[in-house]
């Protein structure tokens, strides 16, 4: 609750100082002058002046959790990889509605200056023949895409998206640092951003005049589906590099808001000249394709052969006109700094007037005048390359010698140069390190094509950046909401309506094959995991307990349940045959080894981080709900990953049951509230598919072989306990378990939700579901073998099964297991071969060299 | 001279390939120095898809796809050119020193001159290597007619360098040419490219076929003519001059073209992206005949 607090217990008051010590670049928020904030973020000192610290902070840590949940801090991948974790800074950056006004005109005009630009390089190249821009500049740079001339002549805004990061100089004067010109990188975050901040300022929301963020989306929305003609639902799809983009969150998340298909490259094929997204309903041509992939990498037909995150065909596809790509291929050379030390003279002489926004002073160094000047103020200068994309160079932080080879290679190859005066960022407050202080800010504007023009997004991604020496930023992961303040009158339309009417535009809701093969996998590996930590529960139990009379039974039973377990684990398998001396201490240290250990190729943190990558692989299919049930897993399985193996048993088994509460709230979820949609259905028989082979498992290590009545009892005990039965069991024979009893249960029982009939009885059912491949009343390939299967248990009889030969082997239950299992595989196979996209590794074929 | 071509290239793979996407430049040009007649391809498994477009270049592009199983992959092209001589005086009439060009070409802005300026920059597999211009600056002394200096070195690659298949591959970096002094008639034209384009002087690669001859009284065999490459050096107002330094002549009406770019990478004669295929084994075959 807020209260009215005295001013010196507030936030403010109390971190003044702090504030104020940094004084590097121009102050966003504190006017030196009047010595007070300045006006534009009275509002919010006002609202923050309310706050007592702690309420502050429980609000700071209200933001974390939301984006934990919602992702955005996600990275459960390597914890080696530097996959960037962002936080929000609950400060937001406020913006004056006359830089509004002056950013907003200058975005348009540069954003149209960008189009005009684009469109003529990869048309007439008037701008090189008129010598505004020297030649070398375009010609000799890597950005400039050779087979992407003659594409955009016939349509008038080809560069749909424009982005810029923009910050203030020491003047206050708002300037642009460099343009970002083929995906908007950064707008997800913005909407995120602004939802968090939405919730959890919503007072100081109210209070304040903020514009809103939807209109912008609505264009969006808008401009892309009025590409395709009016007589169809356009198919647009979001191309991602996958879940191993650093900003894999963002494109997930704009493809969820905007109700388009997130795919990769292996989701698509160029048939006929056309894109089709392979779905599990066959093939579906694909309109417009909003490219989160680099102009090189688009193709590895026409452009950089090695990658593997394009589409083969796609540029030939655009230039049929058969597929628009945005940003369009080639629009990379808008981001050349050789190009951007021209812009001011090019807006001269296309539009006759000079930039709104001034833009970082930027010099070729081909030119003589410019490399002089360069040369003689090196340590004022920041360097880039103008040939191809590169990291800038800061003389003044190099070493003597490297500044020297720097001059040295400026002036042998002056064309390859670009530099730019150093720029200091300005600054704004922001909550850090729990404090309140002065940060380095830049901000990225976004626009986008509304008609004629440009609309640009009344907001901004501001990101706080820290120097790393005395001229280098580094960008420091922390962001901020933007606020732009005298706007909101304009519309108040939700930021999720548009989500409602996006879905009433897609008739039904398109699988891809990758989708629908990475759900297949969430269900293997969930029901796997679950399967996994049940039985090591069940073998922990058998290690705690003593059993005079029958302690070498009981270990060889132990062991048995040791190799069960580790059937999918070949590696750890192999190192329990190893060992010489077997006995408790030796298998505690295996399970130890299984639960915690690392090293292994395939314990039970791999186990989980197989389900957990499936289920990142298609983060765009989980609701919010599913989501944070899916981040529990992750939090459970990570404490048992980072525990210290020698954790007591008690320890050990709280951790599991965590894990497996965790698990079944996911089964439960997914039972109860995800939509029966083909997704669903390779789910479902993923797990169901699991859960059979795990039945089948345990029940031919431990019931194949008869053993003595005496512990007879104990195995049949560990099968029920693994397979979570006992109770059933207990309550449905009230008798002591015998082997008929639990091969009734567990293998022949159609109604019992946890026997192999039951399995194959609903996945029977669900391969019905699946799409038909004929259109007749013909069975399919794979309703064949689960009816050969489902029949090889409806005809089996129970006597036949528990029989034993002189040897004690159980050889028709052996048969039957073997039998259904086979039948098993070729369904699964058969699943993948019809339904999955088979993203075989495409190779490259060049003729071998000329030989005359 | 009327020639008759048929360019067979062959693909043989371990596993079956279940999708080929290529791109051909297999389609002889039409310019100042010969005419295409007429060309067609044949390619089994027939394509489900083939278009054509032209290139960045003005090459003729074949786009096409097989999206059905196989194993054996074959592209013809069979195609009719006429080659017209271009007259030498050509040779005698341009008497520019290689600097004046160099300084004409940096400063021009017209489209012809910008075109040019394409060709004076590294490319893909002609970088920027000191020992270029070291190599190059012994033909092109000061005030030296740019003729006159391509001439030279154009001969001095032919005697300095010797021909060797066994040698290079088409990975084979510019760098161990210029070491080994050895190569293909590819590296000979990359070669000379590059050593123009250190001194500032446009060039381009330039692929096609030669008609060989039989050894007198021998009958010519069918598929022994072979692709090759050679290069073209820009003379301002007179267009591209050719030089062929793996025969050391300037070619005449036994050289035809198919496609001209930067170097080999921007006219590859056949590429593509194929799913499955395993190893492939590459055969080709092409035949010239007079008609």
């Amino acid at each position: 609750m807020t209260t009215n607090v005295t001013p010196d217990e507030s936030l403010l008051a109390r971190h003044m100082g702090d504030y104020l010590a940094d004084t590097r670049g121009y102050d966003e928020f504190w006017d030196s002058l009047s010595n007070s904030p300045r006006p534009h973020w009275q509002n919010l000192v006002q609202q923050l002046q309310k706050l007592p610290e702690s309420d502050f902070r429980a609000r700071q840590q209200l933001i974390h959790k939301q984006l934990q949940e919602i992702g955005v801090t996600y990275s459960f991948a390597k914890e080696d990889d530097n996959r960037r974790t962002w936080e929000l800074d609950a400060i937001p950056y406020v913006l004056d509605q006359n830089s509004w006004q002056h950013l907003n005109a200058g975005m348009r005009q540069r954003a149209k200056l960008l189009n005009a630009v684009f469109k003529d390089l990869y048309g007439p190249r008037e701008l090189l023949t008129s010598g505004i821009i020297p030649a070398q500049v375009i010609l000799n740079c890597e950005q400039y895409i050779r087979p992407a001339r003659g594409l955009y002549e016939h349509i008038d805004l080809p560069l749909m998206f424009y982005s810029a990061d923009i910050t203030r100089d020491p003047d206050g004067q708002l300037v642009v640092i460099r343009d970002k010109t083929q995906m908007p990188t950064g707008v997800g975050y913005c909407l995120e951003n602004r939802v968090a901040m939405s919730r959890v300022m919503s007072s100081e929301f109210s209070s304040a005049e903020i514009a809103r963020l939807s209109g912008f989306f609505k264009t969006w929305h808008g401009a892309f589906t009025s590409l395709v003609p009016h007589n169809r639902t356009p198919n647009i799809v979001m191309l991602s590099a996958g879940a191993t983009d650093e900003t894999y969150f963002e494109h997930a998340y704009l493809a969820a808001y905007l109700g388009y298909n997130l795919v990769v490259g292996a989701d698509l094929t160029v048939r006929d000249s056309k894109v089709w997204l392979k779905t599990l309903d066959g093939l579906e041509q694909v309109d417009v394709i909003l490219r989160w992939v680099d102009d090189q990498l688009c193709d590895s037909l026409e452009l950089q052969e090695d990658s593997v995150c394009g589409v083969p065909g796609l540029l030939h596809a655009a230039r049929q006109g058969n597929v628009i790509v945005i940003n369009p291929i080639g629009a990379g050379i808008l981001e050349s700094p050789g190009l951007m030390s021209y812009l001011p003279a090019v807006c001269e002489y296309l539009f006759d007037e000079s930039l709104i926004l001034p833009q970082i002073d930027t010099h070729w160094c081909g030119e003589e005048q410019a490399r002089q000047n360069t040369l003689a103020n090196l340590n004022k200068m920041v360097i880039k390359r103008a040939d191809h994309h590169a990291k800038n160079q800061y003389p003044a932080s190099m070493s003597d010698a490297d500044r020297e080879a720097l001059q040295q290679n400026i002036i042998a190859n002056p064309g390859d140069y670009v530099a730019q005066n150093f720029l200091e960022f300005s600054r704004a407050p922001a909550w850090s390190n729990a404090k309140f202080q002065a940060k380095p800010i830049k901000i990225r504007s976004f626009a986008i094509i509304e008609q004629d023009s440009y609309r640009v997004l009344p907001g901004a991604l501001t990101r706080l950046v820290y120097y790393k020496n005395q001229q280098e930023p580094s960008f420091t992961g922390l962001l901020k909401d933007t606020w732009i303040l005298g706007e909101s009158e304009e519309n108040h339309s939700s930021l999720w309506q548009l989500v409602g009417e996006q879905a009433a535009y897609r008739g039904h809701e398109q699988i891809t094959s990758r989708t629908a093969e990475s759900l297949f996998w969430v269900g293997r590996n969930i029901e796997r995991s679950e399967s996994q930590v049940r039985l090591v529960r069940a073998i922990l139990a058998r290690l705690t307990e003593y059993y005079p009379g029958h302690e070498e039974d009981a270990l060889a039973h132990i062991e048995q349940l040791i190799t069960g377990l580790m059937s999918h684990h070949p590696q750890i398998a192999e190192a329990l045959s190893q060992i010489k001396e077997k006995g408790r201490s030796a298998y505690w240290w295996m399970m130890r080894q299984f639960v915690f250990g690392t090293d292994l190729n395939g314990g039970l943190t791999a186990t989980f981080g197989f389900f957990l990558n499936s289920a990142f692989n298609v983060r765009d299919y989980w609701s919010g709900d599913t989501w944070r049930i899916i981040d529990e897993i992750n939090q459970a399985a990570r404490r048992i990953k980072y525990s210290k193996p020698t954790r007591s048993v008690s320890d050990m088994q709280e951790l599991l049951n965590e894990l497996l509460d965790s698990v079944s709230a996911f089964l439960g979820h997914a039972a109860e509230s995800l939509s029966r949609d083909g997704g669903w259905v390779m789910l479902e028989a993923g797990r169901r598919l699991e859960r059979a082979h795990q039945i089948m498992n345990m029940s031919e290590i431990l019931l194949s072989q008869a053993v003595d009545e005496e512990i007879e009892s104990l195995v049949l005990d560990s099968l029920l306990y693994s397979q979570e039965s006992l109770a059933t069991h207990r309550r449905r024979y009230r008798v002591e378990q015998r082997i008929e009893t639990v091969l009734e249960l567990l293998l022949l029982n159609a109604d019992y939700p946890r026997s192999l009939c039951y399995q194959l009885k609903v996945l029977q059912q669900l391969v019905k579901e699946m799409p038909k491949e004929q259109n007749d009343s013909r069975l399919e390939r794979h309703e064949k073998m689960i009816l050969a299967a489902l029949t090889r248990i409806q005809l089996s009889e129970l006597s036949e099964l528990e029989k034993a030969n002189e040897l004690g082997s159980r050889e028709n239950l052996r048969a039957l297991i073997e039998d259904v299992n086979t039948d098993l595989l070729a369904l699964a196979e058969a699943i993948s071969q019809i339904y999955f996209s088979h993203t075989e590794a495409a190779t490259q074929l060049l003729q071998g060299q000329v030989s005359q | 001279m009327k020639f008759r071509i048929k360019h067979t290239t062959r693909y043989e793979y371990s596993e079956p390939v279940s999708l080929c996407q290529n791109l051909a430049r297999l389609t002889p040009l039409n310019n100042e120095h010969q005419v295409c007649k007429n060309s067609h391809f044949e390619i089994t498994p027939v394509p489900s898809y083939l278009g054509e477009h032209r290139d960045y270049f003005g090459n003729m592009v074949t786009r096409f796809d097989i999206p059905e199983q196989h194993q054996v992959l074959d592209v013809s092209v069979i195609s009719e050119v006429i080659v017209v001589e271009r007259p030498q005086t050509m040779l005698f009439s341009f008497d520019a020193s290689w600097e004046q060009v160099r300084d004409e070409v940096q400063r021009g802005l017209s489209p012809e001159l910008l075109m040019a300026r394409e060709f004076t920059f590294a490319s893909r597999f002609i970088p920027t290597i000191d020992s270029l211009k070291t190599y190059a600056l012994e033909s092109f002394t000061a005030n030296r007619p740019l003729l006159d200096g391509t001439r030279h070195l154009m001969h001095r690659i032919y005697t300095e360098f010797k021909y060797d298949p066994a040698f290079t591959t088409l990975s084979t970096p510019l760098e161990t040419v210029i070491e080994h002094k050895r190569g293909v008639c590819q590296d000979f034209a990359h070669l000379a490219i590059g050593c123009l384009r250190t001194i500032g002087i446009p060039a381009k690669y330039v692929s096609g076929y030669i008609e060989t001859l039989p050894p007198e009284g021998q009958e010519k065999l069918e598929g022994a003519d072979a692709s090759h490459a050679w290069f073209a050096v820009f003379l301002p107002g007179s267009g591209w001059m050719e030089f062929d330094p793996t025969n050391n002549i300037v070619p005449g009406n036994q050289h035809i073209r198919l496609a001209t770019g930067r170097d080999y990478f921007d006219v590859t004669p056949l590429k593509g992206v194929l799913f499955g295929g395993g190893s492939n084994v590459l055969s080709v075959s092409v035949d010239v005949a007079r008609i």
